[in-house]
């Protein structure tokens, strides 16, 4: 509790910032469903052969899963506010259209036909019969599509469309639950705190609280409009940066203070940053040296000329007592060691990432091109579960372990890929339940042992002195070790535009640094 | 008046629910349109004020085509009253009644005052009924305030549609009655539909029989109880035909008096020259044969107008007796003729 306050009251600016965005699109896309919603509600009631599908339509929309609805979003409107707008608008119609259906269908047929009969036009039966008994019906649509709205605008934080959502999804992957409640309550307050305001608003509105909601949602719409427009503004040179990388010690902040960088962040999810920069949603984004997707889009990897990034060469992890045991295992798992060079990783994660093919299959191709066994193939219940994070490669490698294993071993192994964050996968690990994963060096030294500042300084660059030092420290202080490793490095970069690199002449990241301060100067008179 | 010519209404699932209706409803007279359910009477109403449009024959009221105006502007023009009532749940008694004011831009003042006549005409006190919802009122209270409604802006012909179906017998009884007197008051074209073939004679002036969207007879209860059009006409009253010859038939039928001499009493009277003692001769037979029940110990009397003396003194039997000539009189009548 004391520490969530803590956590609170230090990142207040920033938690501000989000609550604003939060609310911005939240408002946007509840105004846009109201506009369009509640008239579309009301045409289903007038043609009842609309009314089918309509109804039909906004339902099917409303079972798309959120976060599926979003990647729908992303080729037809990339990244940023307007994509999350259109799809937490897409949400907030179905409660909203359905409501205002059966609102006015609830309205006895006596009250409107007696209406009619005395002589009401069409549009005097709506105003002064229709609506009014139909609005606490149209309301509670309302509040339930705010309340959803603020539920499933965290998620648009994954888009880089900010929001609560950021310290939400930068906690899941850090595994820090302060962080994820820093977003999650405020979240949480909000749609208590509008279900509340609008249940208050429906049971005055036609009383004095009119004039009132007319103010609100003038003020509203002020406000939303404000943070719309400073997510949607474009002049500036923006950073793709994945919600982990912020807060790692070897991630943005020393990384900017190492390269005096100053420029707007977008945080999204790491796997959505490539296409954000090819759609120029984004100029700069903090990717992975390997990723398929450098070579599909064209994109620059910059050099890291200061030499801030630590190696980051990748090797399977166990625990200490597992390896111990099963001796066989690690023997099938080590034949893999020195294998697999950084060139190679990236031509595999671009089959998979960029010409679409199966992980499982690049895997098994790759290990026949090495001449190993690959004809086994269990489906038993795993005795062994391999691990791994959201990048490509790592699903890949995982695929790659159980050919080995099940056909150099007599066990089964099942295989948990995909894990969001390294704190997540890690803990699995120390927990055991996965029992391997692979892991980087350079991660391996910030994230999980985390020395200080002299000891990483002193390490420097050396991927020989980094490895033993992490092989030692993690022996020591988690039990776990770190095995052979595959021969690839695959380090954080920042990644460009290879077009806007080179217009630019920018090679390395100082380059980008002083491009940036001259931009600066240039623009302030 | 309205003057039906050759209506015929068929919906768009292709039942005829009207055919080739003719017939005229005469200004300020009460006329009902009868009929088994789905015989078409409640699509003839809903003509008249354009709820329905006819698929042809053209209708008339007082002259015009109703098709010639803004179906919302003749509808002002027309009262209308329904079985579930409908009023306006979110309105006050009030505001319900000032719906169609309001919708003509009577001024506040006019409409204030005019709603607590209203309120008065159908029984209700207007200080405490006037700032209620409609929810807090029992059915009878709603139809009277419904009622109340259609003569809001004094429209010269008012529909009713099963107007007393929802109510209960003792309720419905009452409003029937005190609806009967107000009708008289009142002097407008009502067209009734019911399908309670007592409430139609009790307050109706005309008929018109349906059946099958087809017209089977138009005419006074007893013109459609003694000179039956057809075998359906016939029928249709059988069941009840006793009950329903008392309540066609009124005094004045039975006693036939010349020049109208004489003057009904109830004898012999509880009080010394006691107006309520007083009997209409326009009472049906049905509900003076009634009353006597209740007065076992009093007869009928006719007393000279001028003389102020005893001309005849009638039990129930003898009353029984006069009816069972009157029938034999009209029957011979129509034979004759």
């Amino acid at each position: 509790m004391v520490d969530l306050w803590q956590f609170i009251v230090s990142n207040q600016a920033e938690i501000l910032d989000q609550t604003i965005e939060h609310i911005g699109l939240t408002f946007v896309s509840l105004l846009i469903a109201m506009a369009i919603g509640v008239p579309l509600g009301l045409l289903a009631t007038r043609f009842e052969k609309v009314s089918g599908p309509v109804l039909g339509a906004v339902g099917v929309i409303q079972t798309i899963p959120s976060i599926a609805l979003l990647g729908f979003m992303l080729p037809l409107l990339g990244i940023g506010a307007l994509p999350a707008i259109v799809a937490l608008f897409l949400y907030a119609l179905l409660p909203i259209v359905r409501n205002t259906y059966s609102g006015i269908n609830e309205v006895e047929t006596s009250v409107t036909e007696s209406a009619r009969g005395m002589g009401m036009t069409g549009g005097q039966i709506l105003r002064k019969v229709e609506l009014p008994l139909a609005t606490p019906v149209i309301f509670a649509g309302i509040r339930t599509a705010t309340v959803i709205n603020v539920g499933v605008a965290t998620l648009c934080a994954l888009i880089g469309a900010g929001g609560l959502g950021e310290f939400i999804f930068r906690g899941i992957a850090l595994n820090n639950s302060i962080m994820i409640l820093a977003g999650a309550l405020p979240a949480a307050l909000l749609a208590l705190g509008f279900d509340f305001v609008l249940g208050l608003l429906e049971r005055n509105v036609s009383k004095f609280l009119k004039p009132l909601s007319y103010g609100l949602a003038v003020v509203l719409v002020f406000v939303s409009l404000y943070s719309v427009s400073t997510v949607f503004s474009q002049d500036q040179f923006r950073i793709g940066v994945p919600p982990e990388f912020l807060e790692r010690a070897d991630g943005y902040k020393g990384f900017t203070q190492q390269y005096d960088l100053d420029m707007p962040v977008v945080e999204m999810n790491a796997s959505l940053m490539y296409q954000a920069l090819d759609n120029k949603r984004v100029d700069v984004t903090v990717g992975y040296s390997t990723d398929g997707r450098i070579e599909a889009f064209d994109l620059k990897v910059l050099k890291d000329d200061k030499n801030y990034f630590p190696p980051y060469e990748c090797a399977p992890i166990v625990r200490e007592d597992f390896a111990e045991n099963y001796p066989d295992v690690i023997a099938a798992i080590n034949k893999l060691a020195g294998k697999i060079s950084t060139q190679q990783m990236t031509q595999l994660n671009s089959a998979v990432d960029h010409k679409g093919q199966e992980e499982r299959a690049v895997a098994k191709e790759y290990l026949q091109e090495l001449d190993f066994r690959t004809e086994i193939n269990r489906q038993g219940d795993p005795d062994i579960l391999i691990g791994g994070k959201l990048q490509t490669e790592q699903f890949i490698l995982a695929h790659m372990y159980r050919v080995l294993i099940e056909n150099y071993t007599s066990l089964d192994v099942g295989l948990r890929p995909g894990l969001a964050g390294t704190q997540i996968v890690f803990n699995a690990l120390t927990n055991d339940e996965i029992q391997l994963y692979p892991e980087y060096t350079g991660t391996g030294l910030h994230v999980l042992l985390d020395p200080l500042e002299q000891v990483t300084d002193s390490l420097g660059n050396d991927r020989d002195a980094v490895y033993n030092y992490v092989f030692e420290q993690s022996l020591q202080q988690f039990n776990i070790r770190w095995l052979q490793p595959l021969g690839f490095e695959n380090t954080y970069a920042l990644i460009m535009r290879r077009e806007q690199a080179e217009q630019l002449g920018i090679e390395t990241i100082s380059d980008l640094a002083d491009y940036l301060s001259k931009d600066e100067t240039q623009n302030t008179p | 008046m309205i003057q039906f010519q050759s209506v015929t209404k068929i919906f768009e699932d292709g039942t005829t629910a009207v055919d080739d209706l003719s017939f005229q409803i005469r200004e300020g007279e009460t006329f009902g349109l009868i009929g088994t359910s789905g015989c078409g009477k409640t699509t003839t109403l809903k003509m008249i004020n354009r709820l329905v449009e006819p698929t042809s024959g053209t209708i008339q009221i007082n002259g015009s085509e109703s098709t010639s105006q803004d179906p919302e502007k003749l509808r002002r023009q027309i009262g209308y009253v329904i079985q579930d009532v409908g009023l306006f749940p979110h309105y006050s008694v009030q505001q319900n009644i000032a719906t169609v004011p309001k919708l003509l831009y009577w001024d506040e003042r006019r409409i204030a005052s005019r709603s607590e006549e209203l309120l008065q005409m159908v029984g209700l006190d207007p200080e405490t009924y006037s700032e209620r919802k409609p929810q807090s009122l029992s059915g009878g209270q709603q139809q009277r305030v419904g009622l109340a409604r259609a003569l809001a802006a004094d429209p010269p012909i008012i529909l009713m549609d099963e107007p007393f179906g929802a109510l209960d017998p003792i309720t419905k009884r009452q409003i029937r009655m005190e609806v009967s007197s107000l009708f008289k008051q009142i002097n407008k074209t009502i067209v009734l539909v019911t399908h309670d073939v007592f409430e139609a004679f009790e307050l109706c002036d005309r008929l018109c029989l349906l059946d099958d969207g087809k017209m089977q007879q138009i005419g006074t209860s007893q013109e459609l109880l003694f000179e039956p059009a057809n075998n359906f006409v016939d029928s249709f009253f059988a069941s009840n035909r006793f009950q329903l010859e008392l309540l066609s038939v009124t005094l004045s039928d039975i006693l036939e008096q010349k020049n109208g001499e004489g003057e009904l009493y109830w004898s012999p009277p509880l009080k010394e020259e006691q107006e309520d003692d007083e009997v209409k001769p326009t009472q049906t037979l049905y509900h003076i044969l009634e009353e006597m029940e209740q007065r076992p110990q009093e007869n009928l009397a006719i007393i000279h107008r001028v003389e102020k003396q005893v001309i005849n003194s009638l039990g129930f039997s003898d009353l029984l007796d006069r009816f069972q000539q009157y029938k034999r009189k009209r029957k011979r009548r129509e034979q004759d003729g």
